[in-house]
C-alpha cells in the first residue's frame, strides 16, 4: 500500500520537476532569443538620454544694476513622427503662426529617416506663438470631441529653452556687441567675455531612473558681469552724439567718457548703432567691422589734441617750461619741407601756453625737433601710442605710430607727428595717454568691466596702472596750463561753476592720392575735469562735419554739453561747494 | 531499578519545530524585503520627486529670467523717459541743482550684488535639526532647550 503511494508521489514530483525545468529552459530559451537581444536594445532606449547642458548665459549689467542684457524663453517647436496624425494640418497650421514655408514644413515632414522619431521644424518662436499654437491646438480637441475634425497638432511638441534679450535695445550696443543663435558672442563684451558669460556646456546622460537622478551633473550657469557703464550717462551721451551729427552734418562720430583716476569707462557713444535685439540687421547698417564701435576700432590722425602729449614729454624731458618763449613766423623748415599754421598766419611771440591755446603748429613741430627723434618717440611709446590699450573689448585697434628705422618713416614726420598728423590712434588710446597728465603722471588701463558676480559672490577689478610716463610736476603743470588754455580759445568748451582742461583737435583727412583733403576734416576734443580733482576725461570726435571743418566750432561745444550731462549725472558738484566742503572737512 | 532509556520527542514536535524555524527564517527574510522594499520605493518616490524638484528649479530660473527681462524693460531708459515726459519732468540743468552737505553720505557707489545674496541666504537658512548630530540634538532636548 505505502509503495503504491510511493509511486503516486514519485511520479508527481516527476512532473512538478518536469514542469520546473521546462520552465527555467523557457526562461533560459527567451533571455536568449534574438526578439529578448531586440526588447533589450528596445527597454535601453527607455533608461535614459544623452542631452546637451547649455547653462544659462550670464547677463550683464550696468555700474548701477540696470540689466543691460538678460535672458528670456523662447522656443523650439518640433514634431514627434510617429504621433502626427495629420501631416497637412500640421504643416497648414505651423506654416501660417510661424511664417514658414507650407511646401517646405511639408516636404520637411515627409521626407524623414526611417529611424527618425523627432523633427526640429523651427527654434526661437516667441511665447506668443507658442501660445496661439498652443489655443489652436486645445480648440482642435474641443472640436474633435464633438464631430469629426479633420485638423489635428498631435505631435506637435514645444521645447522651453533661454535665448539673449537686451532690454534696451540700441543703448550700449557698441560697447555690449551681441549674441547669435549658435549662442556665440559678437564684437564688445559679448565676444571678449564670450566664455566667462556662455558658461562650459556639457553632454550629460539623463538616467530615467529616479534612483540614479544624483549622477545627473549640476551645470552652473554663465559668469553675470556688471560693466563700469552707467547707463543714464551712456543713454545720454548717445543722444548728444546723434543731434551733434544732425547739427554739424558730420558723418559719424564717438563720445567715449572714462574715469582718468582707475580708467573706468563710463559711457562709450558710436555711430552708427544696432537694435541688439535685431542684431540680423548688422550688415545693412555696418559696412565693415571696425564701424562697429569707433572708439577703440578706428584709428585716425587725431591732430592737435596730440599736441598735449608733445607739450608733455617736451615739459617732462625739460626742453621746455611753461614760461618758454616762442617767436612764430608763421612757417617752420624742417628737411626743406615747410610747416604752417591751421591759420597760415604768424602769432609771434608765445609762451607755452599760448602755443597751446593757440594750437600753433610751428611751436609744437619746434619742440619736437629740440626733443630730437629718440626722446620724442620714446615718450611717445611710453604714452602708449602704436599699442593696443589692452581695453577690454573685442577688436581693438592699435593704431601707428612711424618711428626711425621704419622704412616709411622720414624727419619731416618728427614734425608732423608733434600735432597730430602722419601719426593714427584710436580715442580709447589718446585718452588713456592723456589720462597720466589728469592722474598726477600715472597711466591707467581703460576698462570696461567692474566686476563678475559667481556663486554669489561679487569679484570686483581693481584698477590696472599702465605706466608713469611723466612726472606729478609735469602732470599738474601742463594740467594748468591747458585750463588756462581752453579760457578765451575754447569758450565753446567751458561749462559755468566747473574749472575744465581740454585741447581742440583739426585734423584733415588724408586721401588715397596721398595728400591731405582741403574741405573735409575730423574735429575732436579731448577734456577733463574739474581740473583740481578730475573725475571724468571726455573725448569727442566728429567725422567730416560740414556746418564747420572747425573743432573749436563743432566737437567743443558738444565737449561742453556732454560735460554738464557728466557732473549732473554723476553728482560732482560745483568747484566752489566741493571746496567748501573740503574745508568743512 | 532505574529505566535509562532515553526520552526522544515525539516526531509531530520535531517537525512542528522545524517549520516554525523555516517560518521564523521566511518571516524574518520577508521582514528584511519588506523593509528593504520601503525603503527602496521611497528612495524611488525620493528620486522621482528630486527629478520634479529639478524640472521645477529649471522652469522657476527661466521664468525668473524672463521676469527679470521683463522688469529690465519696463525700467528701461527709454520707458522711464516715456513716464518721466508723461508727467511733464524733464532733466535739471546744472544751475538748477543745490547741492546740501549731508553727514556720512559720500556719493552713490557702483552695485554690490554679494549684498542681496547674502541676505537672501539669510532668508533661507536651514534649521539646525539639519546640520546637528543626533547626540548634540538629544543633549539639547535632555537640558528643555530650543534648538533653534
Amino acid at each position: 500500500m505505502r509503495k503504491a503511494f510511493a509511486w503516486r508521489s514519485f511520479s508527481l514530483a516527476s512532473i512538478f520537476a518536469m514542469i520546473g525545468i521546462v520552465i527555467v529552459v523557457q526562461m533560459a530559451r527567451i533571455q536568449l532569443s534574438t526578439e529578448a537581444a531586440e526588447f533589450r536594445e528596445e527597454a535601453d532606449r527607455y533608461k535614459g538620454w544623452v542631452e546637451n547642458i547649455y547653462p544659462a548665459r550670464g547677463e550683464i549689467y550696468d555700474r548701477n544694476g540696470n540689466l543691460l542684457a538678460g535672458n528670456h524663453s523662447v522656443y523650439e517647436v518640433g514634431v514627434t513622427l510617429d504621433n502626427i496624425e495629420n501631416t497637412q494640418s500640421v504643416a497648414s497650421i505651423l506654416s501660417s503662426v510661424l511664417d514658414l514655408d507650407y511646401v517646405d514644413t511639408l516636404n520637411a515632414i515627409n521626407n524623414v529617416d526611417d529611424e527618425q522619431i523627432y523633427l526640429s521644424l523651427m527654434d526661437y518662436a516667441s511665447a506668443e506663438e507658442v501660445a496661439e499654437l498652443q489655443r489652436i491646438q486645445g480648440d482642435i480637441e474641443d472640436d474633435s470631441a464633438s464631430d469629426e475634425a479633420y485638423d489635428s497638432l498631435a505631435g506637435v511638441n514645444f521645447r522651453e529653452h533661454l535665448a539673449r534679450s537686451y532690454p534696451e535695445n540700441t543703448i550700449a550696443s557698441n560697447v555690449i556687441g551681441f549674441v547669435n543663435r549658435s549662442g556665440r558672442g559678437y564684437f564688445g563684451v559679448e565676444e571678449k567675455y564670450n566664455d566667462l558669460l556662455a558658461g562650459v556646456p556639457v553632454q550629460v546622460w539623463i538616467p530615467a531612473d529616479p534612483n540614479r537622478v544624483e549622477e545627473i551633473p549640476q551645470v552652473p550657469d554663465g559668469t553675470t558681469l556688471i560693466l563700469t557703464l552707467d547707463r543714464e550717462l551712456q543713454a545720454r551721451t548717445e543722444e548728444i552724439l546723434d543731434q551733434s551729427l544732425y547739427n554739424y552734418g558730420a558723418k559719424a562720430g564717438t563720445i567715449a567718457i572714462m574715469d582718468p583716476r582707475n580708467g573706468e569707462i563710463l559711457a562709450m557713444a558710436s555711430t552708427p548703432r544696432l537694435d541688439l535685439s535685431n542684431y540680423s540687421a548688422y550688415d545693412q547698417i555696418f559696412d565693415n567691422v571696425s564701424e562697429y564701435n569707433r572708439a577703440i576700432n578706428m584709428p585716425y590722425e587725431p591732430g592737435s589734441v596730440m599736441k598735449i602729449l608733445t607739450m608733455a614729454a617736451a615739459l617732462d624731458s625739460g626742453v621746455v617750461t611753461p614760461q618758454t618763449s616762442y617767436t612764430d613766423t608763421g612757417a617752420y623748415s624742417v628737411s626743406g619741407a615747410t610747416i604752417r599754421n591751421w591759420d597760415r598766419k604768424s602769432w609771434g611771440n608765445q609762451d607755452m601756453t599760448g602755443c597751446l591755446q593757440h594750437s600753433l603748429n610751428i611751436c609744437l613741430a619746434w619742440i619736437a625737433v629740440e626733443m630730437g627723434p629718440d626722446s620724442f618717440y620714446d615718450y611717445m611709446s611710453e604714452f602708449g601710442l602704436g599699442h593696443p590699450t589692452g581695453v577690454d573689448l573685442s577688436g581693438e585697434a592699435g593704431g601707428r605710430l612711424k618711428v626711425p628705422g621704419d622704412g616709411d618713416w622720414y624727419p619731416i614726420d618728427l614734425a608732423t607727428n608733434s600735432f597730430g598728423q602722419g601719426v593714427t590712434a584710436t580715442p580709447i588710446q589718446m585718452m588713456m595717454a592723456a589720462s597720466a597728465i589728469a592722474n598726477d603722471g600715472e597711466m591707467v588701463t581703460p576698462h570696461i568691466l567692474y566686476g563678475m558676480l559667481r556663486d554669489g559672490q561679487q569679484y570686483d577689478f581693481p584698477p590696472q596702472t599702465a605706466g608713469t610716463p611723466i612726472s606729478k610736476e609735469t602732470a599738474n603743470t601742463l594740467n594748468e596750463m591747458l585750463a588756462n588754455s581752453i579760457v578765451g580759445e575754447d569758450d565753446g568748451a567751458t561749462i559755468s561753476g566747473y574749472r575744465l582742461a581740454g585741447k581742440t583737435g583739426t585734423a584733415q583727412i588724408p586721401t588715397e592720392f596721398g595728400w591731405y583733403s582741403s574741405d573735409e576734416t575730423n574735429a575732436s576734443f579731448i577734456g577733463w575735469g574739474p581740473v583740481d580733482d578730475p573725475q571724468f576725461m571726455i573725448y569727442v570726435w566728429l567725422e567730416r562735419p560740414t556746418t564747420s571743418i572747425w573743432a573749436s566750432q563743432t566737437a567743443a561745444p558738444v565737449f561742453a554739453e556732454i560735460a554738464e550731462e557728466t557732473v549732473r549725472i554723476l553728482d560732482i558738484p560745483p568747484d566752489i561747494i566741493r571746496m567748501q566742503y573740503a574745508v568743512e572737512q | 531499578m532505574t529505566d535509562n532509556r532515553p526520552i526522544l520527542q515525539a516526531s509531530w514536535r520535531v517537525r512542528q519545530q522545524k517549520i516554525g524555524a523555516i517560518l521564523l527564517v521566511l518571516v524574518g527574510v520577508g521582514m528584511v524585503a519588506a523593509l528593504y522594499l520601503s525603503l527602496a520605493s521611497q528612495a524611488t518616490l525620493l528620486g522621482r520627486e528630486i527629478q520634479y524638484l529639478e524640472r521645477e528649479i529649471s522652469s522657476t530660473r527661466e521664468e525668473s529670467a524672463n521676469l527679470k527681462t521683463e522688469l529690465a524693460r519696463l525700467l528701461s531708459y527709454e520707458a522711464s523717459q516715456a513716464r518721466s515726459d508723461e508727467l511733464l519732468f524733464r532733466p535739471a540743468k546744472t544751475t538748477e541743482v543745490h547741492y546740501i552737505l549731508v553727514p556720512g553720505y559720500d556719493g552713490v557707489h557702483p552695485v554690490d550684488f554679494s549684498a542681496a545674496e547674502v541676505s537672501e541666504a539669510d532668508i533661507n537658512f536651514l534649521p539646525v535639526e539639519y546640520s546637528q548630530s543626533l547626540f548634540e540634538w538629544a543633549s539639547i532636548q535632555v537640558r528643555g532647550g530650543d534648538s533653534q
